[in-house]
């Protein structure tokens, strides 16, 4: 198979990965309960994730990262958690559901919500976002990377916007944690979501968020903390206040593994091969007729993801064939990203999302490239 | 006479990790602990240092950007660790 999925899910990780995971399925006892070995094993390890990831994301301390599920438990604690009835939020119409979702739940509780149009290029109007602005906007919620073109949208420019009109910012960083730079400290982002099995190389299962000093998030959910046992109040400290539960220790441990490989390899190096990549991917198929390449129309330019469409033709045929004919998987369909694709005007037809990996190479982009020449000749 | 323990408390077992690292990296002795409940504590996790360790920990404990501490607590061992440990 040629694994061209990795927007949903990175299928081929660093060996590291799952053999961290393996040790702590053998060797960790529980996150944060008790202090003997297997319960330090699994602690320790634990806390060496929090700070390879503040490392990489830029958080301020390992104390800042708290661990969710995926980013979208990250988003919905997020947004729960700083939104009350009476607040506004923005969002921008390249949000993903993890984002749209929580907002649509929350204008039914008495938020108010702007949603900011995209254009038919994927492009982000600034001034028309600005626009959106109100005395009682508490939220800017952005996603860093459409996960449908993987247009790129500058979050520090957002932030500085959010920050001048006394509101914080969400960035919702699925697809760009681990492919593209991110610090948060240092582009003063709020609230910076993240989930462990795309660009990180985690397990599914993994995630998590990275709030600014100073910033406060309610907790999306309570109970259990392993410390405060009399208190009837969840602790109020990071990053417990945002843990409820015993946390996937294991595919933490596998989360850190995948973490740390990209710090030795470095975000730039695996950005620079997913772009280049992106670039031959692109180049191969342009003069294919009938074939449309999505977005594209933001000046920070893409992740490694390029979504296409073939004419006319159902994005879920064009996929199905790729995947039965020629043992590529791609990504069919709306992508969980209803208002991009309005936004584009592929609502009814999809588009088929091709999303390379460190792991990929250029004789696979070839490969599919000469898939796509086959299967549009036998059209014409 | 019973032997003295110092144990120092934090506000989580995060903090409590970050610690133990800095300590360590500081070449001080210390291990992770569970709190002695009679200190009410608010977190279950402390470190523990013996007698001969404390002077260099607290020493370490004042140096610049070393994670947070709550306390620095003495207390008198309930059980004797010289005991015969062979059952």
């Amino acid at each position: 198979m040629i694994y061209f999925d990795n927007a949903a899910t990175t299928m081929l990780k660093p060996p590291q990965v799952a053999q961290a995971v393996a040790d702590a399925l053998t060797h960790f006892g529980g996150v944060g309960r008790g202090v003997h070995g297997a319960s330090l094993s699994a602690g320790m390890a634990v806390f060496e994730a929090r700070d390879v990831l503040a490392t990489l994301l830029g958080a301020a301390n390992a104390s800042r990262v708290s661990f969710t599920c995926n980013v979208t438990e990250s988003l919905n604690t997020a947004l729960f958690g700083l939104l009350k009835p009476g607040d506004h939020a923005i969002t921008t119409a390249a949000s993903h559901n993890s984002v749209l979702r929580p907002l649509y739940q929350l204008r039914k509780q008495g938020v108010e919500l702007s949603i900011c149009p995209i254009g038919p290029d994927g492009s982000l109007d600034y001034d028309q976002l600005e626009a959106l602005f109100q005395p009682n906007t508490r939220v800017l919620a952005v996603t860093h990377a459409s996960n449908l073109t993987g247009d790129l949208y500058d979050v520090e420019r957002l932030a500085a916007m959010a920050h001048a009109h006394g509101a914080l910012i969400v960035v919702d960083a699925a697809q760009t944690a681990g492919v593209v730079p991110l610090h948060a400290v240092d582009q003063q982002l709020d609230v910076l979501c993240f989930t462990g099995h795309k660009g990180l190389y985690g397990p599914q299962g993994t995630g998590g968020l990275i709030v600014a000093e100073g910033v406060d998030v309610a907790p999306l959910k309570v109970g259990g903390s392993g410390t405060h046992s009399y208190d009837e109040e969840h602790p109020a400290f990071m990053p417990e206040r945002l843990e409820a539960g015993t946390i996937n220790g294991h595919g933490i441990a596998g989360l850190a593994a995948g973490a740390q490989f990209i710090l030795d390899t470095g975000v730039d190096v695996i950005r620079a091969h997913e772009d280049a990549l992106a670039q031959r991917f692109e180049a191969g198929i342009a003069a294919i007729p009938g074939m449309r390449v999505l977005g594209g129309g933001t000046e920070l330019g893409r992740t490694g993801i390029v979504a296409v469409n073939l004419a006319d033709v159902d994005s879920g045929q064009v996929s199905d064939v790729l995947n039965m004919d020629y043992g590529i998987a791609t990504r069919a369909g709306a992508h969980c990203a209803p208002l991009m694709h309005k936004a584009l005007g592929t609502e009814h037809q999809g588009a088929v999302r091709f999303s390379f990996g460190w792991f990929n190479t250029a004789d696979e982009v070839d490969q599919s490239v000469a898939a796509l020449q086959h299967i549009a000749a036998d059209l014409a | 006479m019973a032997e003295k323990a110092y144990y120092i408390l934090v506000e989580s077992s995060t903090t409590g990790m970050a610690l133990y690292q800095a300590l360590r990296a500081a070449g001080c002795v210390a291990r992770i602990s569970p709190v002695p409940r009679g200190l009410q504590a608010c977190c279950g996790v402390s470190l523990l240092v013996k007698p001969e360790h404390i002077d260099d920990v607290r020493a370490a404990l004042d140096q610049p950007g070393m994670p947070p501490y709550e306390d620095v607590v003495e207390l008198e061992n309930q059980i004797n660790p010289r005991r015969d440990v062979f059952c």
